[in-house]
């Protein structure tokens, strides 16, 4: 029986993602061992079903990431973090510490929107629509906001290392992963 | 009272990207306004001052996981003013010039099998189950097959140029890190015919999509 399996990228540049589909033609492969439930890829934007694995790519930089990350682990018997957004934080986290910085996120707004040489911004607003989810203080990996069963470093971790994690999952036998495949710049 | 209603389409799927639509209805349930939200913040253009500078082009490009070649050379571009190299070698420019062909090639066709083709294939009203890249691998395994090659093409010249499929580090303040070797240019050389072919294929399916639904 095909196990289902789900991916998400929270705060995620998508490139674990791209990673996965590195796996190229092994992808026939992967979709006879498993069905998809909710992914970028497809259109389901909820859970149909409960999930075997759901693969969280991201860490949690606004209260939308918070929420989707509590459905995966609501959903999913097994959650595995990919890349190091979801282990630490990734690049992301660089903002909630800037030197010299009392402020950092504010000094992150008003640099993107306000201050830089080429901003165009008449209103001189920071984007506060209704429709936008909130900003946390502070980038969170996903371990610090539910509990994460596996993680795959790598920033991000090639194709070749996704498919032999995957299957070794798939198979109920999560091994290590060997030390060349796992060193990262 | 006037009773808005707002349908939210969230998240965006089968894009590069994140997003949120909201689509705002009046009292006679027409459409008033559509919105489209780009829901992400980072900060890169703060947490990059008071970088090392050579970190700049390997931070900026994990601004996005499919088109980091074009943040990594926009990046090193600006390197390239700071350090004062005012022209690149030919042998620079020639190989920033491939990274980013790749890139284009692999992100194009990643746009257009794997996240939209299953739209014009199938219809924009068919069955979203299987409306995506696994409903192609079902229904049309050699169009699956040639769209993962093409991109697998794209991917490895990246590799070739920068280093790494994802996140290289190909480019350098001042130039390039890396060569091209001739055994490399050659296994290119050898598959661009079919490339080409294939991606002349994609462009029928394309214009007669088109001409099909004017």
């Amino acid at each position: 029986m095909k196990k289902r399996i789900s991916t998400i990228s929270l705060a995620g540049c998508f490139g674990c993602h791209m990673s996965l589909l590195d796996i190229d033609e092994r992808i026939l492969e992967l979709l006879k061992l498993v069905e998809f439930d909710r992914s970028p890829i497809n259109d389901l934007k909820r859970f149909k079903a409960r999930c075997d694995i759901g693969f969280i790519e991201g860490g949690c930089c606004n209260e939308e990431n918070v929420h989707t990350l509590r459905e995966f682990r609501k959903n999913c018997d097994v959650l595995v973090g990919i890349g190091q957004c979801a282990i630490m934080g990734g690049l992301p986290v660089m903002r909630n510490a800037i030197m010299h910085s009392n402020d950092p996120l504010r000094e992150c707004l008003e640099t993107a929107y306000l201050n830089s040489p080429y901003v165009y911004n008449p209103t001189n607003d920071i984007p506060n629509d209704p429709a936008l989810p909130l900003i946390l203080d502070k980038v969170y990996a996903c371990a610090e906001v539910v509990k994460m069963d596996y993680h795959i470093p790598g920033c991000p971790p090639s194709g070749d290392t996704l498919w032999q994690a995957i299957n070794a999952l798939l198979n109920g036998n999560p091994s290590g992963l060997p030390n060349e495949v796992i060193r990262f710049d | 009272m006037t009773k808005t209603r707002v349908i939210e389409i969230e998240p965006i799927t089968r894009v590069e990207g994140h997003g949120k639509i909201t689509i705002h209805l009046d009292d006679h349930n027409n459409v008033r306004e559509a919105r489209l939200h780009v829901v992400e913040f980072r900060g890169f253009e703060r947490f990059i001052c008071g970088r090392p500078y050579w970190e700049v082009p390997v931070i900026v490009q994990r601004l996005c996981g499919i088109c980091p070649v074009s943040h990594h050379l926009a990046a090193s571009k600006a390197m390239d003013m700071i350090v004062g190299a005012k022209k690149l070698t030919p042998t620079a420019e020639k190989i920033r010039r491939l990274m980013h062909y790749g890139q284009i090639m692999q992100s194009h066709v990643l746009h257009f099998f794997h996240l939209s083709s299953p739209d014009l294939l199938f219809g924009f009203g068919s069955d979203p189950e299987s409306r995506n890249i696994i409903g192609i691998v079902e229904k049309m395994p050699e169009l699956a097959v040639q769209g993962v090659m093409m991109r697998k093409f794209g991917q490895e010249i990246i590799k070739a140029t920068a280093g790494k499929k994802i996140h290289g580090t190909g480019a350098v303040p001042g130039g390039v890190n890396k060569n091209l070797s001739i055994a490399e240019r050659d296994v290119f050389l050898r598959d661009i015919g079919q490339m080409k072919k294939w991606a002349l294929g994609a462009l029928d399916i394309a214009r007669k999509y088109t001409l099909d639904n004017l």
